[in-house]
This record gives C-alpha cells, structure tokens and sequence, in this order.
C-alpha cells in the first residue's frame, strides 16, 4: 500500500510540475492557485449530479470554472478598472465561496467536505479502487496517469510553441503560434491536473507542487530543458521522501511531501553553485577585493600624472577617497604590491608598469 | 546677489556597480552654483544613475557627493528631485493640487500633517508653471507635458536651492518644452541650480550653460562654450557621433 | 426584525457580527495600500504563512490562549513578508512566484504540523484546523475585544502616518530623497499588514482573509479619485460586509460566515465596476457615447460650414446624403441633425440643410477653441 501511495503522489508532482514549469516562467505562479481555489464549485456541482466524485463531470464543472475565472481576470485587466494581480485576488475569493457555501448546503455529511477539498489525503486513495486490464488499481493512480500521460503528451508536441510563447510572446505571433490558443492550452491542463491533484494534495498545495520544485530548478539553471530535468527529479524525490516522512511521523502526506519539496528550495537557494547565497557570500568578497584593487588602480592611474599626486595618492588620501575601512584598505594595496602592480615611493603609490597594463585590462574586461 | 558664486554640487571619485560591472567610474566634477547644467551622453552612458547616485537612491561603490560643501544628510532641505514621468503610476487616486502639496512632506517632517501655509504654496506653485486650472483635475488625465509641469510645481514647493530633474523634457510636445524651459530659467533667476538629464544634443546649446559629457566616466565638464565641442562628443559618443554629425552642426558650430 | 433583536441581544451573533464589522474597518484601509502598491497578493501569502506560527506556539506551550497563538502567527507572518521581499530582490524569481513560493513551503510545513499533532493521543488540541478555514460562531467576547484593539492602533497608526505612506505608495523614490526611510515605512505597511492578517484568522480563515483586503479596495477605487475617501470607503465597505455577512450566515440556514461576507463583498465590486461614479464601465460608456455625440454634431457644423464655402452661391441647402459624404456615415445622423435643427443651429428644408446664422456663429468661435487649444 505504501508503494500504491508513492506512486500516486510521484505521478501526482509529475503531473502539476509540468504546467508550472511553464506558468512560473511566464510569471504568473498565482493563477494556479487561483485556478485550484475557483475549481470548487465546478467541483460540488458536478458532484451533485451523480452524488459521486469518480465521473467526468466533476473535470466538466471544474475546468468551465477555471475557464470562468481565467476569462474574468483577463476581462478585468483589460479593462484597466484594476491593475495586475488585483483581478486575480478579486475573483477566485468569490467562486471558492460560492463552492464552500454549496457544500455546505447540499452535501454536508457526504464524503464531500471542505478539509478533503482543501488539504487533500493521500492515504486514502488506495482504498477507492477500479479493476483495469484485469488488475485492481487504485482510481486516483489510473486518474493521476492519464493526466500525466496527457500533459507529457502535450509538452513533448508543443515543446517549441511552448519555449517560444513563454520568452517571447511577441516572436511566438510573428512566427505563426498564437501565444493566446497556447496560453488557453496551459489553463486548460492546468485546471485539469489540479481537479485530478486535488482530492490527494488539496486544493491549497496543488500551487506547491506546480511551481517550489520548478523554481528551485530556476535557481540552478538556464537552460529549459536541464530545468525540466531537474524538476521532475525533484518531485519525484520530494514524493518519496514526503511519503516516507509521513509514515514516519505519522501526519499528512502532502504537507510532508510539500515540506521536502521546501527543504530542497531552501537548499538551493544557499547553495546553487551559481546564484546561491553561500556562493555569492565567497564570491562577494573574492570579487569586491578585485574590484577595490581595480578602482584604486583607476585611481592611481587618473591622478599620478597630475600636479597633486603627492597629496592624491598618498595612503591618507586613498582611505578617504574610498568607503573602506583602514583595514581593508591596506589589505587591497598589499594585494596590489604583492601582486606588483603597485610600488610605494616615500609616502605615494605610484603604478608599475604591468600594473599600467593590468588597470588597461581590467578596464576593457569592464566594458 | 553679489556674492561670489559657490561649487553647488561636488563630486569626488564616484564609482558605482551593479554586481561589480561598473555603471559609474571614478566620476570628478563640480557645478558651480546658479547654472542650468545639462547631463548628456549615449545610452546606457549611466546619466539618470549619476542623479540617483548623487541622491543616494543607488548605493555608490566609492566616492563623496556633496551639497554645498556639505552631506545629503545635513542638505536635505536644499536639493530637490524630479523623476522621469515613467517611473510613478499616473492611476494613482490623487489630484494635481495633491501631488504639489507633497513637496512639502519633507520640511514638515514625520506625522505632521500639511494645513492652509501648505495648500497655498502650492497652488502658487501651480501657478508658476501655468496649471492654477488643472488643480482639481485627476493624474490620470494629465497629458505628458501637464504631468511634468506638476512634477516640477512639487519641486518648487520644496523650495530647494538645487533641483535634478531626470528627463523632463523627455516625450512632451514643442509649446510645452518652450514652457516648462521658461519655469527653468525663472528658477535660475531666483538663483537656483538646475542639474538635467537631457537626451537631445540639438537643443544643448540653447537651453544650457553648463554641460557635463557622461559616459561611463567623466569626458568632460564645464562651461558650454568650452565643454560642448565636437571633440569632447566624439569622445562621448565614440563611433556614434559621426552618425549624427550632420545633423548636431547645424546647431553645434 | 427578530434579526436586529438578535443582533443586540444574542450573545453569538452580536461578538461575530461586531468582531467582523471591526475586522473589515481595519482591512479596507490597509488592503487600499497594499494594492496601490501593486501587492494584490502578498496578503494571501501572508496568510498562509502564519500558519505554521499557530500550530508551533501551541506546540510549544501546550495551550490554546487566542493571544498567544496568535502571536505565533504574527512572528511567522513577518518571517513570510519579509522572505518575499528578500527572494524578490536577491533572485530572478518575480513577486508572484516568491509570493507562491512562500505561500507553499510555510503552508506545507504548517500542515505537516498540523496533521502531527492532530493524530497525538492527546486530544485538546482540536480546532487548531478553524485558523484554516475560520469560523466566526467560535469568537468569544475577549476576542471581538483584541480585534477591536488591534484594528483601533491600525488605523489609529493609518491616521498618523498617512501622509508618508500615500507619499511613498505614489513616488517612493522622491519620498526617499526628502528624507524619508524607506525601510522605515515598508516596516510600518508590514506591520499593520500582518496585524490585520492575524486577527482576521480566527473569523474568516487564511484563504479568504486576502479577499477583505483587496476587494473592497478596487471597490472603493472606483468610486473616487481621492487616496482618503478611497480608503475610508474601502474600509466601510469591508466593516458593513463583514456585518451584513455575518447576520445572512445566521439566517436559518446557519451558511459559513466567511464565504459569505466574500459574497457580499463581490456583490459591492461588481457594482463598483459597473457604476462607479468615476471610473465605473457604465459611466465610461455613456460619458463616450456623450462624447462621440457632441464630436458628430460639430463635425455637421463644420461639413456644412465647408460646404456653404466651397459653393460660389451663398445659402444653399444641402442634403443629408452630401453631408453624410463629409462626416461619414452614422446611424446617428438623423437624430443629431434633428437636434441641431431644434437647437436653431442649422436650417431644415425637406432633406436638406443649411447652417443659421446662430450655427455660423457656432462654427467661427470652435474654430477659436481650436487655435487656443494648440497653443
């Protein structure tokens, strides 16, 4: 059963990182949210139809909301009544009320309730099962595959469209894809996958497994394709460990999985090799004692010729001319000396000659 | 007014970075008091940083900026600042009157609140740059040049010996260009010190006496005559200004 | 009518009605800010984020003092708002993926909590869950009380400092340069931010709390051009919701309060945008279509002015069809020139016309207009 769970939740993270690999870059990470809130009442009501949650019509209610809601926002931000994320923050409050207040009109005391719509529980999956192909499997496992499959599908087709549409919209046009058919697409897989996610993550973490592993992805790299990579094994990482932690401790799953899926955010963002905080801590100092030595050098350079060098470019005056504390500046010309590039003369640096071409260097590195 | 005029701004060794490219470098130069000095380079040749950076609105890597002989700090009173129109959102719910009267936000100082002294200086503000009309009027509806009047009213309401204006006569029409040019040079009368970034070599010399040549570093500073000469722009503009030579003579020489 | 007595004298529904009318005050005037300020939706980050602050303080002291688990909330809200602006500054990460971000890791960790002590054999710690979703039936009369001390220093702190924050929301860079700190101010938004945010919690839940901060604020924006009587009827439209959706949720139907008063709130932002006095879509409508009249009917004037001009023989009349040739084709036209011709302005013969000497007159002072206009 721990296995069944695993899988559901991998196939799961797999599934809603896909459209958000995508949202994130084109910069709108809320709308997940906002598309897995404004679901619900599509939710109840195709629920109410059958009294049950396992046929179609609850994705039919879900994903004419989120269309709803989508169409709305980009109404109001046309309109230029209210700006940005206002439309946003305005309309998904009130479809999520209409589904709550529906719920608890007409399916209270019915496997609907707000806690299972809201914060999910894997753990329960295993026990709703179908018979496929002459095996019994879990419903949510064969539901979570299908939209897998489908929106591994649409991204392998439209891998290009998708690239282009996301960086360059203006480009995307020119060259013949219509941004605006390929942004529909994206609402449309992403209302599917949170109505499928929902009743094992909850509505509230769907926007955690659509865009923390993506975007600790944009923190180690550029490229779009290592960023996928990179996402999917660490949704598939944060699945297992979620799942095993859960066990463990014996909570929730999808706040574990969500946990991990956190620690692996943090992780990188102090220590990617290229953006993170430790490397850009070691860096900082590695780089700004070049850049001190440079600008002294600059400084040199630019006054030693002139009349004043004596009182231009004697110690004092360096440790006034620049922010830095005594200390650090002796440290900077000591750096300079050793390295030749500086030589003193009574109380005046002067510039050696390499240190002459070493500034003409840095300088032209400069620009 | 018969005293001899002081250095308004110095500035000494000024470098700034954005991570470790350098935007400034090692800038010198000094504007003495009572001019109209234009700020002109190419591009990316960091003329709106160098306002910024003399305000401490970007942290500076090295170097001294001072008013007066003296540190933003202690001359907040004096200096004044007027943005490019782009960087604040015209939307905002406010009207002409109101953006004037927050200019004098600073003299009064925290928590206090702007009363009738406040409301009048600014409507005399309005009137300096012809908008008394538009006092009721809402941002929003403000055109280009309107906008960049009530910009310039709210730094007369300031009071301040020294305005630095961020492309003020950038995207306005030719009357409002001739008006706004008349504001400067009412303002130079009453002793002022104007710093401008400015775009359009063409008009330099009409509108300017004093000129820095920005790029990157410091190509030159001083006054128009001796500072706005062909040379001094080849080296701004390095290939750049061959281009356009043609067109610069007829105005320059 | 049995409501109103309710509402004086039911224990219940008079704290909830009271504590949501004081919430909603407070919310309104400082969700005008934070959506001027183009942060729609860190409030609704902030939210989520204290949710582990909750469930840490009970897990800490072992109790359910109001107080103190709202403190918890408080500190873990400020670490919330003070990663976003940290990610949004120090990575390429823009504020609606840090808002996410923060939005998902605090909550997830908050849940994964939450879900832990649940299933603790000590059961007192039941109801830690109603900070998720709110429910206003479980306020007691000490907490209408903090709410009501909270949002009184808000907007009392509002009052004081309104000046630097309106100054700093419109141009923060000039507002720098007069020598006002910058970090100062974001730390006084922040603060009245996640005040609000906190004691919103127990009453309407951290989903819904975003909603009494940003909807009646584009409300309010509608109806004004003014930055206070914007917040002022932002605030009034959020206390008077909270009121009026906390007496529908008691109707019979025993509705949840939280969603309710959301409802009631989009019912008066609907309105806003539709008939906002100043901006409202209606009103752009018909000020437009006012406007494309009055722009026709001089386009008439001038046509026939031209007309009368370009004929050697003064005092023609000239049909509707020519005049239409001039201005274009409008379904109006039979209308404006009816007008027109009521008005004295042109002459009417069958199906022709002529401008009066009053039209004449008309058409010589726009020409006026026209030169001042340019100048």
């Amino acid at each position: 059963m721990t296995a069944e769970i695993i899988i559901i939740a991998t196939l799961a993270s797999l599934a809603c990182a896909i459209p958000g690999i995508f949202l994130l870059l084109k910069r709108m990470a809320l709308i997940s949210d906002a598309i897995s809130h404004s679901i619900l009442p599509g939710i109840v009501i195709g629920f109410l139809f059958r009294q049950s949650l396992n046929t179609p019509y609850p994705i039919v209610g879900a994903v004419l909301f989120a269309m709803v809601m989508v169409i709305t926002v980009e109404a109001l931000n046309r309109s230029a009544l209210v700006k940005g994320d206002t439309a946003i923050a305005i309309v998904f409050p009130p479809l999520f009320s209409i589904g709550v207040v529906l719920v608890s009109l007409y399916a209270n005391n019915v496997h609907l309730d707000t806690d299972a719509v809201l914060l999910g529980e894997l753990a329960f999956a295993p026990f709703d099962r179908m018979m496929l192909f002459g095996h019994s499997l879990p419903k949510s496992l064969v539901k979570m595959a299908i939209i897998l499959v489908m929106n591994l599908t649409i991204m392998l087709l439209l891998f290009k469209e998708l690239k282009v549409s996301t960086f360059d919209p203006v480009l995307s046009r020119s060259l013949g894809f219509s941004p605006s058919l390929l942004h529909y697409l994206l609402m449309f897989i992403t209302s599917v996958t949170a109505v499928g996610a929902f009743d094992s993550v909850g509505a509230i973490l769907v926007l955690a497994f659509m865009i923390t592993p993506t975007a600790t992805a944009l923190l180690l790299t550029n490229s779009l394709l290592v960023m996928v990579l990179i996402t999917f094994a660490i949704s598939s990482a944060s699945s297992l460990l979620g799942v095993l932690l859960a066990i463990r401790i014996d909570s929730g799953i999808s706040g574990a999985i969500t946990t991990i899926m956190g620690l692996f955010f943090i992780t990188a963002y102090l220590f990617s090799p290229t953006v993170g905080v430790v490397t850009k801590i070691r860096n900082k100092q590695r780089i700004a004692l070049e850049y001190a030595l440079s600008i002294v050098l600059y400084h040199l350079l630019h006054h030693c010729e002139e009349d004043d060098m004596e009182t231009e470019c004697s110690y004092g005056h360096l440790r006034l001319q620049f922010n830095y504390s005594p200390r650090y500046m002796r440290k900077v010309v000591h750096t300079g000396v050793r390295r030749g590039l500086i030589e003193q003369i009574g109380e005046v640096f002067h510039l050696t000659e390499s240190g002459k071409e070493t500034h003409v260097d840095t300088f032209r590195l400069h620009h | 007014m018969n005293h001899e005029p002081q250095i308004a701004i110095e500035v000494e060794d000024l470098t700034v970075a954005y991570h470790h490219n350098p935007v400034l470098w090692d800038i010198d130069l000094s504007i003495p008091e009572g001019v109209i000095s234009a700020i002109v380079g190419p591009n990316g040749a960091g003329k709106s940083t160098l306002i910024k950076a003399m305000l401490r609105l970007v942290p500076i890597s090295s170097g001294t900026v001072t008013f007066f002989g003296r540190p933003l700090d202690e001359m907040r009173r004096s200096v004044a600042y007027v943005p490019q129109r782009s960087e604040v959102d015209w939307d905002f719910p406010t009207t002409v009157h109101d953006v004037v009267m927050m200019g004098s936000y600073g003299a009064l100082g925290w928590i206090r609140k702007p009363g009738r002294r406040e409301r009048e200086k600014a409507m005399s503000a309005l009137e300096k740059v012809g908008m008394v009309e538009f006092a009721n009027r809402q941002i929003s509806e403000l055109s280009g040049g309107q906008q960049q009047r009530t910009f310039i009213a709210r730094a007369l309401v300031q009071d301040a010996n020294i305005l630095l204006m961020d492309e003020p006569f950038a995207g306005v029409d030719a009357a409002t260009e001739q008006a706004i040019l008349a504001v400067l040079r009412d303002l130079q009368q009453a002793g002022k010190t104007l710093v401008i970034v400015h775009h359009d070599l063409l008009t330099v010399k009409s509108y300017f006496d004093h000129v820095i040549l920005l790029n990157v570093h410091t190509i030159a500073d001083g006054p128009i005559e001796r500072t706005f000469t062909e040379e001094n722009l080849e080296r701004a503009y390095k290939g750049k200004f061959s281009a356009m030579k043609g067109r610069i003579d007829e105005s320059v020489v | 009518m049995s409501l109103l007595y309710d509402l004086f004298f039911d224990y219940t529904l008079r704290n909830v009605a009271l504590g949501t009318l004081l919430l909603g005050l407070g919310s309104g005037a400082i969700g005008s800010f934070m959506t001027l300020r183009g942060e729609s939706l860190i409030g609704d980050a902030i939210a989520h984020a204290t949710l582990p602050g909750v469930v840490l303080a009970y897990l800490l002291t072992s109790t359910k003092d109001p107080l103190l688990l709202l403190s918890g909330a408080a500190i873990a809200g400020i670490l919330g708002i003070g990663a976003i602006m940290g990610l949004t500054r120090t990575t390429k990460i823009d504020s609606d993926g840090a808002n996410g971000i923060i939005l998902s890791i605090f909550f997830g960790f908050g849940l994964l909590l939450l879900t832990y002590i649940q299933k603790l054999p000590d059961a007192s710690q039941a109801g830690l869950d109603r900070f998720i979703f709110g429910q206003a039936a479980t306020i007691v009369a000490s907490d209408v009380a903090l709410i009501a001390i909270v949002q009184g220093v808000v907007l009392l702190t509002l009052i004081l400092f309104f000046k630097e924050l309106k100054s700093s929301t419109f141009d923060p860079q000039s507002t720098t340069v007069m020598g006002f700190n910058r970090k100062i101010i974001d730390a006084i938004f922040a603060t009245l931010l996640v005040a609000v945010i906190v004691t919103g919690l127990q009453t309407v839940g951290v989903i819904l709390i975003s909603a009494l901060l940003v909807t009646p604020a584009a409300a309010a924006r509608q109806w004004t051009h003014s930055l206070k009587t914007m917040v002022i009827l932002s605030s009034l439209f959020s206390g008077i919701s909270g009121m009026v959706g906390s007496l529908i949720s008691a109707t019979e139907m025993n509705l949840p309060t939280g969603p309710i008063i959301v409802l009631v709130l989009t019912a008066i932002v609907v309105i806003s945008l539709l008939f906002g006095s100043r901006r409202g879509l209606v009103i752009k409508k018909v000020s437009q279509y006012r406007r494309q009249g009055h722009f026709d009917e001089r386009r008439i004037l001038l046509a026939l002015d031209e007309l009368s001009r370009s004929h050697d023989q003064r005092g023609l009349y000239h049909s509707h069809h020519t005049i239409s040739l001039l201005v274009g084709e409008r379904h109006s036209m039979r209308r404006l020139l009816a007008k027109l011709v009521k008005e004295g302005a042109i002459l009417k013969e069958g199906d022709a016309y002529l401008l009066s000497k009053q039209g004449e007159a008309t058409v010589a002072s726009l020409a006026l207009e026209e030169v001042h206009h340019d100048r």
